[in-house]
């Protein structure tokens, strides 16, 4: 029973409120995905929803019970984070950062037992990194370090699994492998994906938060949500939607000249 | 395979380490052990000395160590940000306000207060721009430190000029005993520590949101081991003054060779940091026996030449 659970939350950088009176949930099923324009505050409500932000008022409950009741090591192990940006200072290998990602179902000390390591195997493996687990990974391309990072969040295989932009650097196989791995992982647990990939949400069957540029939010059934009025009210700019068949949406942007 | 890690990380660096323990009693300038008269005397200095120097070593390495996952920058270490500086300008300011005769812990503790001071001024002000900056602010500290430390050593009586002198120098021929058996137990504890801490200081190393996420709350853990960190760089500069570079020196090496996870690299980085500093000693009183060299221009020599091939290597990495 994987589910978050917002109720009323606000928060803001000083005296701008980013983020006003959010109140919304979700489960697992399906993925669902996180969208709005630039600097309307996605990466915030990420940073929320794991708990390295506290909100200013409202409250986030993750399977039950509330977000900052859980212990450092128990919420690690249950709200699994991608980030976007990772600068690796240090010269770790894949299978060691692999290892690292997923530290929290690990025992802190000592060597790990086989079935930890079969883990990190089989992650390694579901991203064809096996051949490459000893390359440092500094020295690896842009989406090779993107499946080292996808192989290190499903080692940890945790509930709740917040991922932000992960295909961005991933080419088309890539894409569509990862989006597969996630649809099959939605099945039980919830997948919550932060994404400008509109090719991605046209085809959601999950819900979709929106986040507009003055604190606005809307939520709901992706295929319900996706209209040209909302979106173009929202980017500023218009947007066509076509309904190709059930649950898949074209949708594109163009400015008023263009057309 | 795990024998083999046993014997690469444990076995191999204590047995080299007894090894030149062995040879730093039977090898000094006043010539071997046995052709000594009073060779009780010789070998408890010897072996005091020997002692010394594995104290400063690891602790120098696992001071570098630290800094370098926390700060998330490989040249960082005592020296280059200006924390040794720190530590010397207390230390050397207990003995010119003669606070040492009180206790023999003012010295190390004047230390301590001095590393913080700075460490907090160079983090504070260059800290959050980059790496670069960081560096930058720390090498400034250090002459600005070094500055005072001149001032305070102009201000000295005859007979204080010596003890002063000697910090910005670094050597290990006047380590008092008194300071030398607490120094090896922190550092033995704070490599305990240290290495349980392996998970906390590779989640620190991939910065605060992966740090959080994998439920280690970096403002606590950055907090936490720059306090480890500091205290044994403040150590060795009680017992021996300005090292420069050896906390640089033996954890890269260590990394190229033992890799990057701390969860195995901090009881190695420790014995090797032991070792370095016992071979570097050595060479410092087998040089030149009839007048040796203090061991921190020997460290300044080697480290010098090997910071600026790492800052040339690693400036490829930095965006």
């Amino acid at each position: 029973m994987s589910n978050i659970l917002l109720d009323n939350l606000s928060f803001g950088y000083g005296k701008n409120t980013l983020l006003k009176e959010i109140s919304a949930q979700l489960q697992a099923g399906a993925v669902h995905y996180l969208t709005g324009p630039n600097g309307a505050g996605k990466s915030t409500l990420l940073k929320l929803l794991c708990g390295a932000l506290v909100p200013d008022s409202g409250s986030i409950h993750i399977n039950g019970k509330l977000l900052k009741e859980y212990s450092h090591l128990e919420r690690a192990r249950t709200i699994g984070t991608l980030w976007q940006n990772i600068d690796l200072n240090l010269d770790f290998t894949v299978r060691e950062l692999v290892e690292i990602l997923a530290s929290a179902r690990f025992p802190r000390l000592g060597k790990l037992a086989a079935d930890d390591r079969a883990v990190i195997d089989n992650a390694l493996e579901m991203f064809k990194l096996s051949d490459m687990q000893k390359q440092i990974v500094n020295t690896l391309s842009g989406g090779e370090k993107a499946r080292t990072m996808l192989a290190g969040i499903f080692a940890l295989s945790p509930d709740i699994m917040l991922l932000d932009e992960p295909a961005a650097a991933l080419d088309p196989v890539w894409c569509n492998q990862t989006a597969c791995y996630l649809t099959e992982y939605a099945k039980k647990h919830l997948v919550l994906v932060i994404t400008h990939d509109f090719e991605l949400i046209g085809r959601a069957a999950g819900n979709l938060w929106l986040l507009g540029n003055n604190g606005e939010f809307f939520h709901g059934q992706a295929g319900d949500l996706l209209n040209c009025h909302l979106l173009s009210r929202i980017y500023g700019i218009n947007v066509q939607v076509e309904e190709l068949s059930e649950q898949n949406k074209r949708i594109s942007f163009y400015q008023a000249n263009q057309r | 395979m795990k024998y083999k890690v046993i014997f690469f990380n444990w076995l191999l660096p204590l047995l080299i380490l007894l090894i030149t323990t062995l040879l730093g009693i039977i090898f000094g300038s006043a010539g071997l052990v046995w052709q000594d008269f009073n060779s009780d005397i010789v070998l408890t200095l010897r072996l005091q000395r020997a002692a010394a120097s594995a104290v400063v070593g690891s602790s120098l390495a696992l001071a570098g160590l630290t800094l370098q996952a926390v700060l998330r920058n490989s040249l960082a270490e005592p020296f280059t940000l200006g924390i040794s500086g720190g530590a010397s300008v207390g230390a050397a300011l207990a003995f010119v306000l003669e606070l040492h005769l009180l206790s023999y812990y003012i010295v190390p503790a004047m230390a301590w207060i001095g590393a913080l001071i700075m460490l907090a001024a160079v983090l504070l002000t260059g800290g959050r721009k980059g790496v670069e900056n960081l560096l930058l602010s720390g090498v400034i500290a250090g002459t600005a430190a070094s500055g005072v430390l001149m001032y305070l050593v102009s201000c000295a009586d005859n007979d204080e000029l010596a003890g002063v002198t000697w910090w910005m120098l670094g050597d290990l021929q006047a380590v008092d005993p008194v300071l030398l058996y607490p120094a090896l137990a922190a550092t033995l504890i704070a490599c305990v520590v240290l290495h349980c801490f392996g998970r906390e200081l590779n989640a620190l190393a991939l910065g605060s949101n992966v740090a959080w996420s994998i439920g280690v709350p970096p403002g606590f853990y950055t907090v936490f081991f720059i306090i480890i960190g500091s205290l044994l760089a403040a150590q060795t500069v009680a017992l021996a003054g300005m090292i420069a570079f050896a906390g640089l020196i033996v954890p890269h090496l260590i990394r190229r060779f033992y890799g990057c996870d701390h969860r195995k690299i901090v009881i190695p980085a420790a014995l090797w940091g032991g070792v370095f500093m016992q071979i570097c000693d050595l060479l410092s009183r087998l040089l030149n026996p009839t007048r040796e060299l203090p061991v921190g221009v020997l460290t300044a020599v080697v480290g010098g030449a090997m910071f600026l091939y790492v800052l040339n290597k690693s400036r490829e990495s930095w965006r």
